[in-house]
């Protein structure tokens, strides 16, 4: 199986910083069970499936769905391959194209969920927990990866600065105080259906 | 006629008699009646009067049953059963922390409540009531937490209102404050009892 070029950063490209409200971000589950992703009397995707607090909160991978598809978020990096391509890097680096079975395989056992931009960019969540109000603030932030150009990250800004940034403990606090904040807005708004969709325009990541 | 909170307070109070939560026999007669409309004899009709008959079988004045929450209680127990974030934890400890919150989400007569357990060792529910969509993790007072935490993410429509994080107790108010903002009663004692 050939690798998805287009997927890859490519010396043509460049960041992409222009407005995506009308985009979604898409992420693969753990399970390629609808029934068992969505909760059916609510229709939400369930939170063990959002991503776990602990691990992932903080700075949360995603792809921007367009060029980058559904079917590509059963690209699995086998251990080589992340050793390799498992890093951010510049929207214009040269990469060589992941080999099948020794850089990547296909995990069909996944499913995704999606979720549109502009309900959850700039979002804030305020929290209240005796005498300490906290708040957060949502940032979509292209992160290419050697393996993929079209990584987005959706991180949070705190008074104390991003939170995937703060140390291990500052960390594990704010993970108490926002993680399931975090995962109930995602949760909120995401989907497992496949929404109307299209590629941004090439002006937005050509140079 | 009643309000929606008057109306919810008032059912709780009949659910707190008719459940033997509280002994106190003085107050009992005021909340039963030994009758029913097929056996008038005692039966008063008065306000707030419930029938003794059939307790278990009819759906309470809040809106649910005994049967919600025994499906509640299996669907905990077969999750922590198969769930690997719980090993080692104990069942008793973990259900009776899980009564807890159960008991008063019914309470409120959610038009939709489901709940799944969590890496965290927590129960998230989801909670809908009217445009209200409120998240809640409760985290169960076992292994490594000290007391019962919670939090609260509610959303009205799709806005978002300021989360809450504190003991079950002061969560659980807070939710009745969301759901009834006019009067913010911080209601019924919290109970701790299994249903039988």
């Amino acid at each position: 199986m050939n690798y998805p070029t287009r997927i890859l950063p490519q010396r043509a490209y460049k960041s992409i910083d222009c407005d995506l409200s009308s985009h979604y971000l898409i992420r693969f589950t753990n399970s390629s069970h609808v029934s068992e992703i969505t909760d059916p009397e609510t229709g939400f995707v369930k939170a063990e499936f959002i991503f776990s607090p602990k691990k992932h909160g903080s700075d949360l991978s995603t792809s921007l769905l367009g060029i980058f598809e559904i079917s590509h978020t059963r690209i699995e990096l086998t251990e080589s391959g992340k050793r390799i391509y498992n890093e951010y890097c510049l929207p214009d680096c040269e990469v060589d194209v992941p080999m099948y079975e020794k850089d990547f395989q296909v995990n069909t056992s996944r499913n995704f969920w999606v979720i549109l931009i502009e309900k959850i960019k700039d979002a804030k969540i305020t929290f209240n927990k005796g005498d300490l109000p906290f708040e957060a603030e949502c940032f979509i932030q292209h992160t290419p990866m050697k393996w993929n150009y079209w990584h987005f990250s959706i991180r949070w800004k705190t008074d104390e600065g991003f939170w995937h940034e703060l140390s291990e403990k500052k960390q594990e606090k704010i993970t108490k105080r926002i993680g399931h904040d975090v995962r109930a807005f995602i949760s909120k708004f995401a989907t497992t259906k496949e929404p109307n969709y299209s590629e941004i325009e090439e002006e937005f990541y050509l140079k | 006629m009643l309000t929606e909170e008057q109306n919810t307070i008032t059912q709780a109070i009949i659910w707190h008699f008719s459940r033997g939560v509280s002994n106190i026999g003085s107050t009992g007669p005021e909340f039963y009646c030994l009758g029913n409309s097929e056996n008038p004899f005692l039966n008063s009709n008065s306000f707030l009067c419930k029938s003794a008959f059939n307790m278990r079988e009819e759906t309470t004045e809040l809106g649910y049953t005994d049967k919600d929450y025994i499906r509640f209680e299996k669907l905990f127990v077969s999750q922590f059963e198969n769930s690997e974030y719980f090993n080692n934890a104990d069942l008793n400890k973990a259900l009776e922390g899980f009564s807890n919150s159960i008991s008063e989400l019914l309470k409120l007569n959610p038009d939709v409540l489901t709940m799944e357990l969590t890496s965290e060792k927590s129960v998230y529910y989801t909670f809908i009531k009217n445009d209200f969509t409120i998240f809640i993790q409760h985290y169960l007072d076992i292994l490594d937490f000290d007391d019962d935490e919670a939090i609260l993410t509610v959303f009205k429509g799709d806005s978002k209102l300021p989360s809450f994080g504190g003991n079950l107790y002061e969560a659980l108010n807070e939710l009745k404050d969301v759901l009834y903002p006019a009067n913010k009663v911080k209601s019924w004692t919290p109970q701790y009892e299994l249903s039988n």
